[in-house]
């Protein structure tokens, strides 16, 4: 009760800050990182003045220092600057691979969690199957056949995260089929593509915003695998994890190198995880109460 | 007072799972006129939901049910959503009967929006007008179903069911999650609806002071069987089965002196026929 005070007295700003402080750290730190992440993304010259893809042999491999915070490549390339460039195809392959497995998982965890037993089977099976399958050798497989582009990286993953998504529609549709208003709704004479759509999704809503953020934050972590291996995006594009990739070979003598690349994938990853934490804490009214 | 019956079900036989075995309602007949209200009761397990599941179609049976002449059976799917404009359902759980996700003025809407009652424009003023009928206020249309009480919720969704101007309306256990005050409540607005709009009520309790007072005839059921079926103050005035007899000396008096034992019945017999010999 006593978040919802402050709104009703005092000044614009003071109810401003009332309700900035209403917000919490944790979210209001989510809510300024995603906001730093998505300029970085559209503007990244604000955050570097250099070019991630200048060449200059006179700046090889150089230490950290207050030109280059976290010195340079074996091209020259500041490496901040490469983390900057690269923050928009990262964040474009993670989300764009959730859409993908949202378009496939979403429509078929529906039909399947509504439908008989026999078209349910079959798409559980093609599920189970995905899950079942080597994620590497799936990976390497696709990359042979489609090419290594973040086109195809993005569809690779997000094929491989579509199970997740269904798994966890279907079996929402399954339990929500059996709760009373959707058999009220039934009696009523709604048709069950409405009580889907306008019933069994928004009930859904909750489980599936906690599963995007950890979904993107595991494909952040996949693409910087598979970049591992050699089967990341092609140069001149660049992610967190080709650099990482390339800077493999400079441990010993430039550990700074892959230690900046290694430290933004896991802190990137580790925020979205929290994220997801944080929404699944929001979407269950059993914790909420507590925390209040 | 039953010139042709609004409902009647005719040897209604539902069997859950497959095989053999027995099923959860056994040959059920019962009839219901337009502006009767019939009551089902019988413990728990004894086949009262099956009943009326059956009737809203949402399970298969055998046996026939004719809703105003048609055989629910034989009629195609377009055809039964248009009867269940005519034939609504209020569920036991309030708390379950209501989407949690969307305003309850939405949901009373719904109904009457599916089966093109009111256009979209007019659906705000009429369920305003529902709410106000069942005793909650128009504004409360915008909020959700956490903000209301059971006995509040249960009057949503007789809302809801009002919105498509129901000839019947089954009741499965519509008041046994409420508080004694609030069940009156919800039974003295159930009756008024009945008078003033003709509905003919399936009702369905366990409770039979309940059922006492809201029905003009009542069916014992027993083992998924009806035992005993004539007008409420035949059925509870000489009652004749010893099921029913059983059920009605189960109910304790209110007065310590006036009440006697129970008469015993073994709860896990399998068929109504050994009811009387258990007794000895």
């Amino acid at each position: 009760m006593t978040l919802t005070e402050p709104r009703t007295s005092g000044t614009p700003l003071s109810r401003t800050f009332a309700a900035i402080a209403a917000v919490g750290p944790a979210r209001l730190s989510l809510i300024v990182i995603g906001v730093i992440a998505l300029f970085m993304a559209v503007w990244p010259s604000l955050f570097s003045p250099y070019s991630p893809s200048a060449i200059d042999a006179s700046s090889i491999l150089l230490s950290p220092s207050f030109a280059h915070p976290l010195g340079t490549d074996e091209a020259g390339a500041d490496v901040w600057a490469r983390l900057v460039y690269s923050t928009q195809l990262e964040l474009v392959i993670a989300a764009g691979s959730v859409l993908v497995a949202l378009v496939i998982g979403l429509p078929t965890g529906l039909i399947a969690g509504n439908a008989g037993r026999f078209v349910d089977g079959a798409f559980t099976s093609v599920a189970s199957a995905t899950l079942a399958f080597p994620l590497v050798l799936f990976a390497i497989l696709m990359v042979a056949s489609f090419g290594t582009t973040s086109l195809s990286l993005t569809v690779i993953i997000g094929f491989l995260f579509f199970p997740r998504v269904f798994l966890l529609m279907r079996a929402q549709t399954r339990s929500l089929k059996e709760r009373e208003f959707v058999t009220a709704l039934r009696v009523g004479g709604v048709r069950p593509t409405q009580i889907l759509g306008l019933h069994v999704l928004p009930n859904s809503a909750g489980p599936l915003l906690t599963l995007i953020p950890t979904l993107m934050a595991e494909a952040i972590l996949i693409e910087a695998g598979l970049s591992y291996l050699g089967l990341g995006v092609d140069l001149p594009a660049s992610t967190w994890g080709t650099i990482l990739e390339a800077s493999k070979n400079y441990y010993v003598t430039s550990p700074w190198y892959a230690i900046s690349a290694g430290l933004v994938i896991t802190f990137v990853a580790a925020v979205l995880m929290f994220a997801g934490e944080l929404i699944a804490e929001s979407a269950n009214p059993m914790r909420r109460r507590r925390r209040s | 007072m039953t010139p042709s019956p609004l409902l009647e079900i005719s040897d209604l036989t539902v069997r859950y799972g497959t095989g053999n075995a027995k099923p959860a309602v056994n040959k059920v007949s019962l009839s219901l006129a337009a502006g009767e209200t019939v009551g089902l009761v019988g413990e728990s397990g004894s086949g009262k939901s099956t009943v009326a599941r059956a009737v809203l179609g949402l399970m298969p049976f055998e046996g026939t049910i004719t809703y105003q002449g048609e055989n629910l059976a034989e009629v195609t799917p377009t055809r039964m959503r248009a009867i269940r404009s005519d034939l609504q359902m209020i569920f036991q759980d309030p708390y379950a009967t209501l989407d949690p996700r969307m305003t309850v003025g939405r949901q009373i809407a719904e109904p009457m929006l599916v089966h093109k009652i009111v256009p979209r424009s007019g659906a705000a003023a009429r369920v305003g007008e529902l709410l106000e009928q069942v005793g909650l206020s128009a504004e409360m249309a915008g909020r959700y179903p956490h903000e209301f009480s059971g006995g509040q919720r249960q009057r949503i969704a007789i809302a809801r069911a009002l919105g498509v101007s129901p000839s019947l309306i089954v009741c499965d256990e519509p008041t046994s999650a409420l508080d004694v005050s609030v069940q009156a409540q919800v039974l003295e607005l159930l009756q008024e609806l009945q008078r003033t709009q003709g509905i003919a009520y399936l009702f369905i309790a366990h409770n039979l002071g309940v059922v006492r007072a809201m029905s003009h005839r009542v069916a014992v059921m027993y083992l998924g069987e009806i035992v005993e079926y004539g007008t409420s103050d035949e059925v509870f005035g000489n009652p004749q089965h010893p099921y029913t007899r059983a059920l009605i000396e189960a109910v304790l008096e209110p007065d310590p002196a006036s009440r006697h034992r129970p008469l015993s019945i073994d709860p896990d017999l399998t068929s109504p026929i050994n009811v009387t010999r258990s007794r000895a």
